[in-house]
């Protein structure tokens, strides 16, 4: 299976006049937003504990070596209640992870957008779950 | 205080009578349920039963938006275009703005968060009802002295400890959990179990219970300082009046300080809501009190467990991120 790792340089993006909302904790304070990257890899663990979930993923980079990642999700609790199980992100699901790295160099990053390799589509979206309604645009 | 509470407890009603006069012709669903013509079910002890659980996710604001022109209530066509351009400011999907401050804080698809979809059925602008502007008032002196000194102990000591950074970080207490309780941006829901000497609300936001005495006792010497504060409750008709004082000032809630009175009211509306409200008396750091109304809705459990420091990976990396900052300072 095709897996990469890429490192995407930020574009000139447009800067956003909207106040974030506080969540648990202060992403910035964690995660560098002059690293934003791009992973693609196959879910090796997917824990669902609070405050945030964390989906772990093995990535191969461009020398073939797998390097395992960490990527923050938010709170389980509303996905549970959307009907999504431990069984929604099976191990061996490849995804891909746009995200910031953290700020001390770990190989651990916030996921701003998860979607599924093989169709792009975002994850827990679209699926038979209720509540879950459509791609979210 | 009496007064007041007799004041909160007609600001429904009294909502309603404006709600029919700002707003013109009012359709029959706008207007709110009484709480006179509702008689709730009763506890095998004879209480009125609010047991359940209940969710506030609410768009509708604290405060009244400032483009709304002094308006306490939308009109049905304003409250559409509202709840659509809230929707759309809140939607985590956006990926615009890569490489900002404000990408990473908006980090998450929308499939994590659960805000609500809808403001209150009354239409107000906002979940402050008294100051009629509702806006908090302004805040003393004392308070804003109080505000920039825990900004400038956040400058000079960011993270050099857990201690340093703020409750929820560090999972003792998450502000929408309360007192007094907020939507939030998820987890808004909270079940209330009843005996006959106690009150308790369970928040799914970091798992917090409240058990609060309903037996007439005393609070608690002034020098005990508790986290969510000291309540105690009693029965004014139909009505749940829960004062809390006692609070450490290590949560404070737009402002609020130590010395902070906060009186909640829980009244059961119709079978499916349960009205929420909330006054803030704390003269050391408010010009004047306000008050807050939130219908709560009922929703189905179960309220899942939290478990805030169990998982909390989150000051680790946060902790081991302003290090690493500095080490590059150093350099």
């Amino acid at each position: 299976m095709k897996t990469k790792l890429l490192v995407v340089l930020a574009g000139a993006g447009m800067l956003l006049a909207a106040v974030p909302v506080w969540a648990h904790h202060a992403f910035a304070a964690e995660f560098d937003e002059k690293k934003p990257l791009k992973l693609q890899g196959i879910v090796t663990k997917w824990e669902l504990v609070n405050p945030h979930s964390w989906i772990h993923l093995n990535v191969k980079g461009a020398d073939g070596k797998i390097t395992p990642w960490m990527v923050e999700g938010g709170s389980p609790n509303s996905l549970f209640r959307n009907g999504f199980t431990k069984e929604s992100l099976p191990e061996g699901t490849e995804i891909i992870v746009e995200g910031y790295r953290a700020k001390d160099g770990a190989d651990r990053a916030v996921g701003a957008n998860l979607t599924y390799a093989k169709d792009g589509k975002r994850l827990f979206m679209g699926g038979s779950a209720p509540g879950a309604g459509g791609d979210g645009k | 205080m009496t007064q007041r509470s007799l004041a909160i407890g007609n600001l429904w009603a009294a909502a309603t009578v404006a709600a029919l006069l700002i707003a013109g012709p009012v359709s029959s669903q706008q207007a709110k349920p009484s709480a006179k013509s509702y008689t709730p079910p009763r506890t095998p002890d004879g209480q009125p039963d609010m047991q359940g659980i209940w969710s506030n996710a609410i768009l509708t604001p604290l405060e009244r938006p400032a483009d709304v022109n002094g308006k306490a209530f939308f009109t049905k066509e304003e409250a559409a275009a509202y709840v659509k351009r809230t929707i759309e400011q809140n939607n985590k999907d956006k990926r615009d703005g890569s490489g900002t401050d404000a990408d990473v804080a908006r980090a998450y698809n929308d499939f994590w968060w659960d805000r609500g979809t809808s403001i209150a059925k009354t239409l107000r602008t906002s979940l402050i009802v008294d100051p009629p502007d509702g806006r908090i008032p302004a805040l003393t002196p004392l308070a804003q002295k109080r505000a920039e000194q825990v900004k400038e102990a956040r400058r000079l000591h960011p993270a050099d400890g857990p201690e340093d950074r703020p409750v929820g970080e560090r999972c003792i207490l998450l502000n929408s959990a309360g007192p007094p309780m907020m939507p939030s941006a998820y987890n808004n829901n909270y079940q209330v179990v009843q005996t006959p000497k106690t009150f308790v609300i369970l928040n799914e936001m970091v798992h917090d219970a409240r058990v609060i005495p309903l037996d007439g006792r005393p609070h608690v010497p002034q020098n005990i300082r508790l986290w969510m504060g000291d309540s105690r409750g009693h029965w004014d008709g139909n009505t749940l009046v829960v004062d809390t004082t006692n609070f450490t000032g290590q949560t404070p809630f737009r402002g609020s300080g130590p010395n902070l009175h906060l009186t909640e009211r829980f009244t059961r509306m119709d079978a499916e809501t349960l009205l929420y409200e909330f006054t803030v008396d704390d003269p050391e750091s408010f010009a004047k009190p306000w008050t807050a109304a939130i219908p709560s809705v009922r929703t189905t459990g179960p309220i899942l467990e939290y478990a805030c420091n169990e998982g909390n990976y989150g000051m680790t990396g946060l902790l081991s991120a302003a290090r690493s900052e500095e080490k590059k300072r150093s350099k």
